[in-house]
């Protein structure tokens, strides 16, 4: 999915960055690129497989001091 | 090529040579290559001082694994008496009020800190052309990228104006710029070095290692820079190295990619890499092609765990609370989002966008956990992979070094780094050695991985293939020297 203009600046919030009209053309080019990299994730079958934080056997201790992320709020 | 680490510590021993005498040739390599760009910060005054030091204490008996050996460090590991930049505006001018635990590892060993090198700003690349302090240039053709985002830590080795570099890699960003400009690097397991100090890029797969020139002379360097490091979550208890000898008689069960032949590699690393396995199997390795899983998705997970952890860590970046102080940061609202506007570079602000679209809503799951799922897939498949083989074999790199105007969504700089990164993933050891060169005389890198906490088992194959085979493509540069 391209990425819109609404969506771009509502991301662009997201990270608290400002750009000139020029660099947002480059960064939306970068960011609709990648942004097509996700499709090759849809092929892979992953139901009941337990998701790797870090390449690690780490407890949830270790976990919260080195992964921190969570879900952010809907973008449109 | 001799082991000039370890040759040079037997010199001066003897007292053929002093770690002034290191310095000031260090000085003028660093003069005449000075257009590469590898350094952001080389303080020569300080150099010499040190250096004056080390001969002092060599003179009073006292001596470490590293005592006069010049040593460059990444510009993203925090270093107390010279500036760290991670090669962004956002930066300039920061100076830690301490060491990363690794550069103190270094300066106890008695190493000589020749500065600090450049790379891709705050690690996103894989050219150094996104560093803020413009490109490192490759030294066997200054119109070809060194490769990133360790760009400036290859450089310096690979002229000699360091004799060995500290780096970190993502996903490829120290083994990456080794195979272009023609040297040997290793990325050690995940857990090995201490992180304490480095700059996160993406905390679940970033790593420190080495450049030197030589395996013998890396081995020989990691053992200084490994151990335990409570301050780091991630080090592990077994995280110290011991430099055994290494033996050109052990034989290794070795599988070799077969993507390493796929289309997508350049014909002279494809003919590289098969030469390298022919002489490992008639000298009695065991070589078998394997086909592996996921190539396909190594781009797709690669990028979404990489760019959502680093939107993350970059948060902290106000502009206020350390660095680049934007002068009227607190006056007035929005002032934030214009000095991130202003001092982050379009490689890092569309990576952090990237990083919070894929954590974003129904993303989440759709995309990050999805990603970490598959990295689960890729971790179980070489753990089962290594379970039958020692040694797994791919080129480093599918192509030479390309131009410093190759567009970075060029499958060329796109590509680059899909074989580097199953080690990021997983947290296995891989290790490049230069094993050939394409027709315009370029480096072609040959990449081992091997069971975590098995370095040994790299630096032995990969010492046979140098003693054995590669020696004559090691980067082997004499830079006129103006004293």
């Amino acid at each position: 999915m391209a990425i819109t203009g609404k969506m771009f600046s509502k991301l662009a919030k997201l990270v608290q960055v400002e750009f000139d009209p020029a660099e947002e053309e480059q960064v939306n080019n970068q960011l609709n690129y990648r942004i097509g990299m996700l499709s090759s994730l849809d092929g892979v079958e992953t139901n009941n497989i337990k998701p790797s934080f870090a390449p690690f056997e780490a407890d949830e201790d270790d976990l919260d001091s080195c992964v921190f992320l969570t879900n952010e709020s809907q973008l449109s | 090529m001799k082991n000039i680490i370890i040759e040079t510590l037997k010199s001066l021993d003897a007292g053929e040579t002093t770690a002034v005498e290191i310095a000031n040739t260090l000085i003028s390599v660093e003069k005449a290559t000075k257009h590469m760009n590898a350094y952001i910060y080389f303080n020569a005054d300080k150099l010499m001082q040190d250096a004056y030091n080390s001969d002092k204490q060599r003179q009073e008996g006292k001596r470490g694994l590293l005592s006069g050996i010049p040593v460059a460090i990444k510009d993203n590991i925090v270093t107390a008496d010279m500036p760290t930049t991670c090669a962004s505006n956002m930066l300039r001018g920061y100076r830690s009020p301490t060491n990363a635990k690794v550069v103190d590892k270094l300066i106890k060993s008695g190493a000589l800190i020749s500065g600090k090198v450049n790379l891709d700003e705050f690690a996103m690349g894989s050219t150094s052309g996104t560093s803020a302090f413009g490109r490192s240039c490759n030294p066997y053709n200054i119109s070809r990228i060194s490769g990133g985002s360790s760009g400036g830590s290859a450089v310096a080795v690979a002229t000699g104006s360091a004799y060995a570099s500290l780096g970190s890699d993502t996903g490829g960003s120290i083994r990456l710029p080794a195979s272009y400009c023609g040297i040997t690097a290793i990325k050690p397991t995940y857990g090995r070095i201490s992180r304490q100090g480095l700059f996160p890029l993406t905390t679940s797969l970033d790593q420190i290692g080495v450049f030197t020139k030589t395996v013998e002379d890396n081995q020989y360097v990691l053992q200084a820079v490994c151990g335990f490091d409570k301050t780091d979550v991630t080090s592990e208890s077994k995280a110290a190295y011991k430099c055994d000898k290494l033996d050109l008689n052990t034989r290794f069960k070795v599988a070799v990619l077969a993507d390493s032949y796929d289309e997508g590699v350049n014909d002279d690393v494809r003919i590289a890499i098969s030469n390298v396995c022919k002489h490992l199997s008639d000298n009695g390795f065991s070589l078998e092609v394997v086909t592996v899983p996921y190539m396909n998705q190594i781009s797709g997970v690669y990028s979404t765990l990489c760019c959502a952890e680093a939107a993350y860590n970059l948060s902290k970046f106000d502009g206020k609370s350390m660095g680049n102080n934007f002068p009227r940061t607190n006056l007035f609202e929005g002032a934030v989002e214009l000095c991130r506007g202003e001092f982050f570079g379009t490689e890092v602000k569309a990576r952090m966008m990237f990083g919070k679209y894929v954590v974003s809503g129904d993303n989440f799951e759709k995309y990050y956990i999805k990603a970490c799922q598959i990295r689960t897939l890729i971790i179980e498949f070489y753990k089962n992979l290594f379970s039958q083989y020692d040694i797994v074999i791919n080129p480093t790199a599918p192509t030479t070094a390309p131009s410093y105007r190759t567009k970075l969504t060029d499958d060329k700089i796109r590509l680059a780094d899909n074989f580097a990164i199953i080690a990021n993933l997983t947290g296995m050891p891989a290790l490049t050695i230069p094993c050939g060169s394409d027709a315009d005389g370029l480096p072609i890198g040959i990449q081992f991985m091997g069971r975590k906490y098995c370095e040994t088992d790299l630096y032995n194959i990969a010492n046979f293939v140098e003693k054995t085979y590669s020696a004559k493509y090691i980067a082997d540069f004499n830079y006129e020297i103006n004293k």
